[in-house]
Parts: C-alpha cells; structure tokens; sequence
C-alpha cells in the first residue's frame, strides 16, 4: 500500500515522495513480508497432515470385478434389463452366475446382449474416471472407452464348460440291455470209460452207460451234434449203440463211421431233436467180442441254444456235484466183465476253501479169490487183491479192496482227499473187477448212478470252493466259443485263440480231446508257440478226459494276445482235427456315459450304437433300456474359456 | 511525537509477533522432519491394504466366531460377505478388532453402494473409529456383494 503526504497548501501544494514514501515503504515490505511467513507457517503446518479420499487399486480392483462377476447370480439382480432378458427366454438358468451368463451369451454368439448385460450390470461399478472391460478368450464382449488408459490391471479366470460355437448344455446317455437273446454251446462230455468184455457176436459182453443231464428249461434247443468216440466192435451183427431220451432218437452201430475198418471209431453225427431242454437221458451200449468196448476222449455232445436272459449276479463261491454216468458191464459168453470210469474235475487256481469229497457206490461186485494176475501200474499183481481201484490224480491207487461186499459204498471227505488234489484238471478212476486189458467180474458190476431219482446214493465228487472275487462283473454277459484244432491228424496239434476286445472278464477255458486212441495225453498252454506250461497229464494210462480245464493264469485276455493249446500224446495216438478249445469271456451288457451331445436323440443314438458294438456280436439285445442326462457346466465338457477383466485410468 | 512513538510501537509489536511465528513454524517444521509424511502414508497405507485384504477372505479359521478368530475375514471366500461374520466383526470391541487386524493405526470400515449411499451395519455407519478431517488417514475400497449387490467396502486407517 502506498502513502501519499501533501505538503503546502493551494497551487503551492507539491508532493513529496521522498522520505514519507521511504518510510511507507519499509512498513509495507514488512507487512508483506510477515504476510508470507504467516502463510508458508500454515502451508508446512497444513502439510503434515495426510487425509485422502478412498484410493482404488487397479490391481484390487479388477481382481473384486472378476471375483463378484462369478460370486453375483442372476436370480439376486435386480435390474429390470435383466429381468427383460430372462422374459423374453435369453436367460434360462437364472442361477447362473454373471461371469457364466455373459460365457453362455458369447457361446451361443450373442455378443449385443452380451455387451448390453454387462453394461446394465457395471454401470455404477466404477468412477467414471475409471476404464472397464471385459474380454472373453481375446473376443472384447464390453468396453467403457472412458479414460484412455494410462495404467492398467488384469484380472483372469478360466470358465469350464462352454466354448464358442458350443452348446452350454448336452446331453450323455447310457445304455443297458435287461434281456438279451443269447446263442450259446453246451458241452456234455463223456469221460473214458467202459467196458463190454469179450464174449461172442451171439452173446457178446456189453457195457451199458447212462448218462443224464440237465439243460436249462429256459433255453431253446437249436441244433444237436454227437461226437462220437468209441472202442467196439466193426463187424458181425448190428446193434444199437445211442439211444437218446428212451428211444426218441437212436444211432446204431451200421451208422457210425469206423476210420478204415478199425474198432475205434469216431464220428460226428447230427442229433437235431433229440435233445429237448429239462432232463435228457443218453444210454449207450458198447460191445467188443474179440477185445472190450468203452468210451475213448472226445465222446461228446455239444448242444446249440438260444436263451432269453436277463442280466444276472455272479457269485464267488461254487458248489457242484460231479456224477458219475451210471455203469453196468453185463457179462457175455466168455462170462467177463468189469466196470470202470473216469469222472473229471476242475478246481482253478486261485480257488480258497476248497473242499472235495466223493462217494463210490458199487454193485454186483465180485469178490475175486482166484489167483489171476493183471499187468497193474507197477507190475504185475494178484487180481483178488484189487477188486476195487480208485485214482485221484496219480500213477497209483488211492484207495482199493481184495474183499469188498457185493454192493459196496466208498465214502471219502475232504481231509482224506484234500492232498490229492492239483489246480486245474483233477481225475478220478474207478475200477470194480478189471484194470487196463484183464478183467475178473461176474454178472453184472456197476458203478451205480442215478442223479435225477436218487442222487445222494449216488456214485459222484462233490466240488466246493469260492474265489477271490466273483467270476465276472454283475450284468456281464457270459460268451462261450469254441475253435476246433483242424488240419489233419497227429499225435501233436496245436491251435491258437484270441478274447475279443469287448471281454472284459476271462472265464473257463477247456479243450476238449478227441482221439481215436489213446495213452497219456499232455496239454500245455500259454502266449507262446509252442506253449510251455503244462497244464494237464493224465495220471494213468486211459486216464485222458474228455475235457481238460486250462488255467486261466496262463493266458491273457488281451485281444491282441494269442492264446496257444497244445495236445500230445506220448504214444503217438493221434489227436483228430475235431479236437477244440471251448473257451469263455463275459462282456459287459452295458456302455455308460461317453460323449456330450447337442440333443437327447443324438446321445441316444450313440449309446445304442456303443452297446450294439460291444455286445451285438455276441447277443441280440432285447428290453433296452437308454438313459439320459442334461449336462450343463460339466467342466469337460467344453473350453476351458478365459474371461480377462481389464481395468484403467 | 506521539505519532511516531505509536509507529515504533506497531512495528516493534508486528515484528514481536514475526518473530514468535518463525520461531514456531521453525520447531514444527523441525518434528515433521522426523516424521515423514511420506512415510507414515506407506505405513498407514500397507497396514490399509493388508486389512482390505484380510476382510475380503473367509478369515482364520474359516468358521470363526468372536472365540475362536484368528485373522478376521468377512467373507466366504469368494467375494460375498457373510452378514453373520460381519455382525460378529461390528459386536467385538474396537481394541479386539484392532489387536485381530495387527495394526497399531486406527481404522474404519463402511459399506456404501455404488450410488454413494451408507449401508448401515448394526445401526451404525461404520465400525471402528471414524478420522477427523486433520488426521492422517488412508481409505482403500474394495468391491464385494453384499446383501446381493455390488458394494463398496470402504477401509480406512489413520493416525
């Protein structure tokens, strides 16, 4: 501020400046000067103190916006825009989250709504001074272009489930067949035995064997074939051999075909209906005036079903009773006669309380006191010392008698036979009054069986076991195969065998031998050729069975893996073409969910096409059963996606 | 005479007054230098993140009551605060809050939708204690849903 002083007075009035101006002067800068400390006091006073207003971290930021966007659902909005989407049906799942909304709308290419959603939602999210958007997999689905970016955050999360172009719902479905038409083969086997005993054409020694089993009454008969494999008599008079089912079908000798000439025989012949569901009744009767009749291996009879079966549980114990065929060896005119029979069965390997017991009932047994000799397994030996021979799987007896009643009953449990016994094949042979070539009965010795009337006074072997687990899978369907041998006849064949890829669970495995004549019989198997592992000798000469069990630890389910079967015998008979491998898998009746499909009909479609793959080879399926889910946010279904949140100022 | 002693004497007390107010301003200025502003805003400011940040998740142990919390959290872990943790959070006194949050600062937490407006938590604005104009404070916001909406929850710390 300046000071004017007027000196004077009137036109004589001059102003001087000079030293009140000085001294107004000096006063002023003062003023000015404690002015301005007074306010730099304030301002270093003022700035001590730090009060800002509520900082947002971009970082922080777009890490909450992302988070929230997959925390909020649609169904706690309240935005009429929203409500309008879920109106007008662009909104079905209003339990979506955001993020899962604006994933579905950028799936299904519905980038406006899209842009409109997320807009309407985050419209107040953020200071306009603030830039906002969002990204889905690069595609920009919202932007708030306000400011142009300076700094600025990314947040990032991958959602499951959808992919562009994608539905965000599918469907799966399964598929089940309860009943299916099977095809299936039973095999009724006839073990070596025997035997009619010399006399004459007009009075021949015969044997007479009656076999009965039963067949499901659930299945339906096909088709029937004999493998007939015997030893009698080619010449002289004809007689009749088979009778099936009292007489409904009945092959005699004249009709059997005889390899050039000689006593063994063997033959397939075609016994379509003659063997009918329920119990069937085969009796043979086999004669040989210049030597003895009996059964040879490879006598069978396969059987050729259909059954309508339902899926079923297996269980891991099994329970069964081997019968002994009912035996009679009748005398002729040179008044010979003995009864003899082998009788197989099979205990896996990996079975556990295993408990075998047997029971030989015989009749019109003599009890020899002459002092005949036979060529016995060591030797030769007093007949009247072995009118009964029993073997459990060795060279020599398990059991015998030199005077044994009339109508005797040999009872053994399972601690007596318990050591006896070998994984695989077992074989049991029971003699009365004969072994090998000699025999010593009279009348009429029999090894009584009669399973359908009277089966506890039966002769059989009772089988008991249970394994690890059960056989196969609840629902799986059991599928049974056989392959002969073929080619041509040798004392050494071998073949091999492949599971389909559809088994899922191995099951038994026999080969079923078929020899004009034979000795001692070797049967090896494994993945290899030739085979190593041997899985079955016979014990005893004529010891061969009919079937022999092949463990299932020496073979491989693989499709890919060759499964080979051996057959030899040491005396070089041969084993015929007709000689085959019976072996079982069990494949699944179901196919569960695989694939995700845009409609039900697709996904059914393909679940039929599936089950029809894995079982329709083997079964007609019938009663299907197909399931059907929608699937929504099935994290494998599709994607992942990656939605980007960016944020700036 | 009397003019210009009443000149001196104006001056001599405008220059006494100068003087105290340099004096005063110079020792002010003296203590602010051991204490830094830009120091004490890092602090505050870290002790704001970490509280934000500690708020946002589901807290220790995830099912916390006032017994048994070991670092308070008010949400479940995914962005949404749980109104039963945040009532827990209101009802435990200020010095427990504190002593849970492991800050030696004041703090203040409100909720406010993105339109402004307060949301009241038990009756009251905010929890804690609330700055004057002339403290030192730090405010941190952070988005979650709350009550169904987005919300901002505002933490403030000061000195």
């Amino acid at each position: 501020m300046a000071v004017r002083y007027r000196k004077g007075s009137g036109n004589n009035v001059s102003w001087s400046f000079f030293c009140l101006q000085k001294k107004g002067f000096f006063f002023t800068v003062d003023a000015l000067l404690a002015a301005s400390i007074l306010l730099g006091g304030l301002i270093i006073l003022s700035s001590n103190y730090i009060s800002t207003q509520p900082t947002i971290h971009l970082n922080y930021l777009s890490q909450d916006i992302i988070n929230c966007l997959d925390t909020l659902k649609i169904n706690e909005l309240n935005n009429s825009y929203v409500d309008g989407l879920i109106a007008n049906g662009n909104i079905t799942d209003t339990n979506n989250s955001i993020l899962q909304q604006v994933g579905e709308f950028w799936a299904a290419e519905k980038f406006e709504i899209a842009r409109m959603f997320m807009g309407n939602i985050t419209e107040d999210i953020l200071p306009d001074r603030y830039g906002f958007g969002m990204w889905i997999s690069e595609d920009l689905i919202y932007q708030r272009d306000n400011p142009p970016p300076s700094s600025r955050s990314s947040a990032r999360k991958l959602i499951s489930g959808i992919e562009k172009k994608k539905p965000v719902k599918g469907f799966i479905s399964k598929a089940r067949a309860n009943n299916f038409i099977k095809v299936g083969t039973e095999v009724i086997s006839f073990s070596p035995e025997g035997a009619g005993w010399e006399g004459d054409f007009s009075n021949p020694g015969e044997v007479v064997i009656q076999k009965y089993f039963e067949l499901p009454a659930n299945i339906n008969v096909t088709n029937s074939t004999f493998y007939v494999s015997l030893h009698m008599e080619d010449d002289g008079p004809d007689w009749q051999v088979i009778n099936i089912n009292n007489g409904l079908c009945t092959i005699n000798r004249d009709q059997i075909d005889f390899f050039g000439g000689e006593e063994g025989t063997f033959d397939i012949i075609n016994i379509a209906g003659c063997i009918h569901n329920g119990t069937n009744k085969v009796t043979l009767r086999l004669r040989n005036p210049g030597y003895n009749g009996h059964i040879h291996p490879g006598m069978l009879i396969k059987v050729d079903y259909n059954i309508n079966e339902s899926t079923q549980t297996y269980n891991n114990t099994f329970s069964k009773r081997y019968y002994f065929d009912n035996l009679t060896s009748n005398e002729g005119s040179t008044h010979q006669s003995g009864a003899w029979a082998s009788l197989p069965f099979y205990i896996p390997e990996d079975a556990v309380n295993i408990s075998v017991s047997m029971r030989i009932a015989g009749k019109n047994i003599r009890n020899y006191t002459g002092s005949g000799t036979f060529s016995s397994w060591s030797g030769w030996k007093y007949m009247r010392d072995y009118d009964y021979i029993l073997f459990v799987n060795g060279g020599s007896p398990f059991a015998s008698s030199a005077n044994p009643a009339a109508n005797p009953v040999y009872s053994y449990n399972s601690s007596q036979i318990s050591s006896k016994l070998v994984d695989g094949t077992n074989v049991v042979s029971v003699y009365f009054n004969n072994y090998g070539d000699s025999s010593w009965g009279g009348g009429h010795p029999q090894i009584y069986s009669d399973p359908i009337n009277y089966p506890n006074n039966s002769s059989y072997v009772e089988v008991n076991y249970s394994l690890p687990q059960a056989v196969a899978p609840y629902g799986s369907i059991k599928i049974t195969h056989f392959k002969e041998f073929g080619g041509s006849a040798n004392w050494l064949k071998e073949t091999s065998f492949k599971f389909p890829q559809q088994a899922i669970e191995m099951g038994d495995v026999f080969t079923h031998i078929v020899q004009q004549y034979s000795y001692i019989v070797d049967v090896r198997a494994d993945t290899y050729t030739p085979p190593s592992h041997l899985v079955f000798t016979s014990p005893s000469s004529r010891a061969v069975p009919t079937t022999v069990f092949i463990p299932g630890s020496v073979l491989d389910l693989s499709s890919t893996a060759n499964n080979y079967v051996r057959v030899s015998d040491r005396n070089y008979n041969e084993i015929l073409p007709e000689t085959s491998v019976e072996y079982s898998f069990y494949v699944p009746s179901f196919v569960g969910y695989r694939n995700v499909f845009a409609t039900q009909n697709e996904a059914e479609t393909d679940a039929l096409s599936r089950l029809n793959q894995t079982v329709g080879v083997f079964v007609s399926a019938e009663n299907l059963v197909v399931e059907s889910s929608e699937m929504r946010d099935v994290p494998t279904m599709w994607g992942p996606a990656v939605m980007e949140v960016r944020v700036w100022h | 005479m009397n003019k210009k002693a009443q000149i001196w004497y104006t001056d001599f007390m405008l220059g006494i007054l100068v003087f105290v107010v340099v004096i005063f301003v110079y020792y002010e200025y003296a203590y602010s230098i051991d204490q830094n502003p830009a120091d004490i805003t890092s602090d505050i400011m870290m002790d704001a993140k970490s509280i934000s940040s500690s708020l946002i998740t589901q807290g220790s142990p995830a099912d916390w009551n006032q017994s048994t919390v070991k670092i308070i959290g008010l949400t479940d872990g995914e962005q949404r605060i749980v109104q039963e943790k945040l009532d827990m959070f209101a009802n435990m006194t200020y010095a427990q809050t504190r002593t849970k949050l492991r800050t030696p600062y004041e703090f203040y937490i409100q909720f406010e939708e993105l339109n402004g407006s307060i949301i009241q938590i038990n009756g009251k604005d905010g929890i804690g204690l609330a700055a004057n104009d002339t403290d030192n404070a730090v405010s941190i916001s952070r988005i979650v849903v709350y009550d169904s909406k987005l919300t901002n929850m505002v933490v403030q710390v000061w000195q």
